[in-house]
């Protein structure tokens, strides 16, 4: 299964500024993948995140979804404003309610789902709204992973979380793409919580896609694409450290692969030192 | 005169809620200074923003703006023309349909000209970068743009003290500096500023830290010494600068790094 875009625009009219939100953008997706779509904030991540959901028409261009064996399901982002339900469970039953499913399957899938996002089982009767901010991220994946997706999408998911609940909500996607082998797309204007969980990175700058490539790759032409945008600190350092002089590798392939030539050159560092 | 901002013993609890408010916090500012709140969510930040601003009145103990209470009903509107408060969600103060009213709402009770409020108004429109869509409807606005939108809105109401509830939360790198510089103006200006956020590194330039854990004061001090003591930081659920979290995760602990200059330094130089 693919989601394939091809120069997709969409214009916004608002107020005096007419905005062009996307231009001309061509992509293909393929299930499996962990993307990242990255960029600042209003350079079109969420509408484009819309239109690949199938919620917003493309002023111009055309989507198509080859091979479709599942939904394509956008993470609401801002859970606490679209919450109904007045239990966590009925929320989360909300969708498959209404795919007709039989309710041993529903209730299956409810289960299943808030299993996997880790909500600890004495919240499944509680209402939503009472729920702490990170609580109700959990909530609004497992509605999402609840509509089995075949690529799940998910909008600035660590607004408003604070680091251990950044780490917890990593953690989780990373356990959720392996076991429920499902297509992710991230937005977000984070480097680094991207870099830890994509593999290949989409940089969207003033509604134009300026990269398609992976994040050792990206770090080294960021500078001369888009100067205003961070990249991972870990390749920034041994970017910095490479020029420097130090003997590492600058664009390794994978975060932990970024962490071993670190931990490398702290050991022949300690070792040069003793010596 | 009446000190400038008390909090004194102020506590708090939800109405038959197990939810933790605050618990018997203590803290006085001078007027220009930068007092960085820091904790982990749920930590009672969000409640103690609103405590300080007479939002919320506390259950036990003062909150007092040069000497008025926010205990009383009939200071309160003192208080009001004294802090203003930047909320972390910005659709939760906005109450006009568009961009230019929105701006305008808290100025026209002012007992200003009309001329004066278009002067007050275009020029924060500027300074935030909004003028263009001053017709614009404040929810069509992105992300960052409501952020803006929101910082404005305090803004021309010129307060003596500013409170704001991370407000970098959905900022990029550009747009998270364009406001750590114009909230420095606001110390140039003589105004106050109390930030609440979960990140060290936002604050690393604040006069003062308060640290908050389960509704109480657990630490207070200057930002720099909590980056020696990076274990219980993170206890506290307090996100350290990125180059020291790498620090600590490679074992250096000679001396504290903040940023990447002093990491490459400790690493090969």
């Amino acid at each position: 299964m693919e989601i394939k875009l091809e120069e997709i625009s969409v214009v916004y009219a608002r107020g005096e500024a007419p905005l062009k939100a996307l231009n001309k953008v061509s992509l293909t997706i393929r299930a499996g993948e962990a993307v990242a779509l990255f960029g600042p904030v209003g350079s079109g991540k969420s509408t484009l995140l819309q239109v690949m959901a199938g919620l917003l028409k493309p002023t111009a261009g055309r989507l198509s979804v080859c091979g479709q064996d599942g939904p394509v399901v956008l993470a609401i982002q801002e859970p606490q404003r679209g919450f109904f339900a007045a239990t966590v469970r009925e929320e989360v039953a909300f969708g498959p309610e209404n795919l007709d499913l039989d309710p041993a399957e529903i209730e299956a899938r409810g289960t299943g789902a808030l299993t996997a996002v880790g909500l600890a089982r004495e919240k499944w009767e509680a209402p939503p709204q009472r729920l702490s901010g990170g609580e109700q991220r959990r909530v609004a994946l497992a509605a999402a992973l609840a509509m089995k997706p075949r690529f799940l999408l998910l909008d600035e998911p660590t607004t408003g979380l604070d680091g251990p609940g950044e780490e917890a909500l990593r953690q989780t996607l990373q356990r959720i793409k392996t076991e429920w082998a499902l297509g992710l797309l991230v937005a977000s204007h984070d480097p680094d919580f991207l870099y830890m969980l994509t593999d290949r990175v989409l940089v969207l700058v003033g509604g134009e896609l300026r990269a398609d490539t992976t994040w050792g790759a990206w770090a080294q032409e960021a500078a001369a694409v888009a100067p205003d945008l961070q990249i991972p600190f870990l390749l920034g350092l041994l970017r910095r450290l490479a020029e420097a002089g130090a003997p590492v590798q600058a664009a390794p392939a994978t975060p932990a692969a970024a962490w071993e030539e670190l931990f490398r050159l702290r050991r022949e560092r300690e070792k040069g030192g003793a010596g | 005169m009446a000190r400038f901002f008390v909090l004194e013993e102020v506590s708090y609890c939800y109405p038959g809620s197990a939810k933790t408010g605050v618990c018997q916090v203590n803290l006085e500012l001078e007027p220009g200074t930068f007092l960085a709140v820091l904790g982990a969510n749920g930590s009672g930040k969000s409640t103690l923003a609103r405590l300080c601003c007479g939002l919320l009145k506390p259950t036990a103990g003062r909150v007092l703006v040069e000497g008025y209470s926010t205990a009383n009903d009939e200071e309160l509107r003192y208080i009001y023309q004294r802090v203003g408060i930047v909320f972390q969600h910005p659709e939760d103060q906005f109450v006009a349909s568009t961009v230019e009213r929105e701006v305008a709402f808290g100025v026209e009770n002012q007992n200003l000209s009309s001329r004066a409020i278009r002067q007050v108004v275009d020029a924060e429109l500027a300074r935030f970068g909004l003028t263009a869509l001053k017709t614009a409807h404040p929810h069509s606005l992105s992300g960052g743009e409501k952020r803006f939108l929101s910082l404005a809105d305090v803004w021309a109401l010129q307060p003596k003290l500013i409170l704001v509830d991370e407000p970098l939360a959905m900022l990029d790198p550009g747009a998270r500096e364009r406001i750590a510089r114009l909230l420095k103006e606001l110390k140039t200006n003589g105004q106050s500023m109390i930030w609440f956020t979960h990140n060290l590194a936002e604050v690393m330039a604040a006069d003062q830290v308060l640290v908050i854990a389960a509704g109480r004061v657990v630490w207070r001090g200057q930002p720099a010494a909590l980056l020696a003591m990076a274990g219980q930081v993170r206890a506290w659920g307090i996100s350290l600068p990125p180059a020291t979290q790498v620090a600590s995760a490679l074992g250096i602990d000679r001396s504290p790094v903040v940023n990447v200059d002093e990491l490459v330094a400790a690493l090969w130089k």
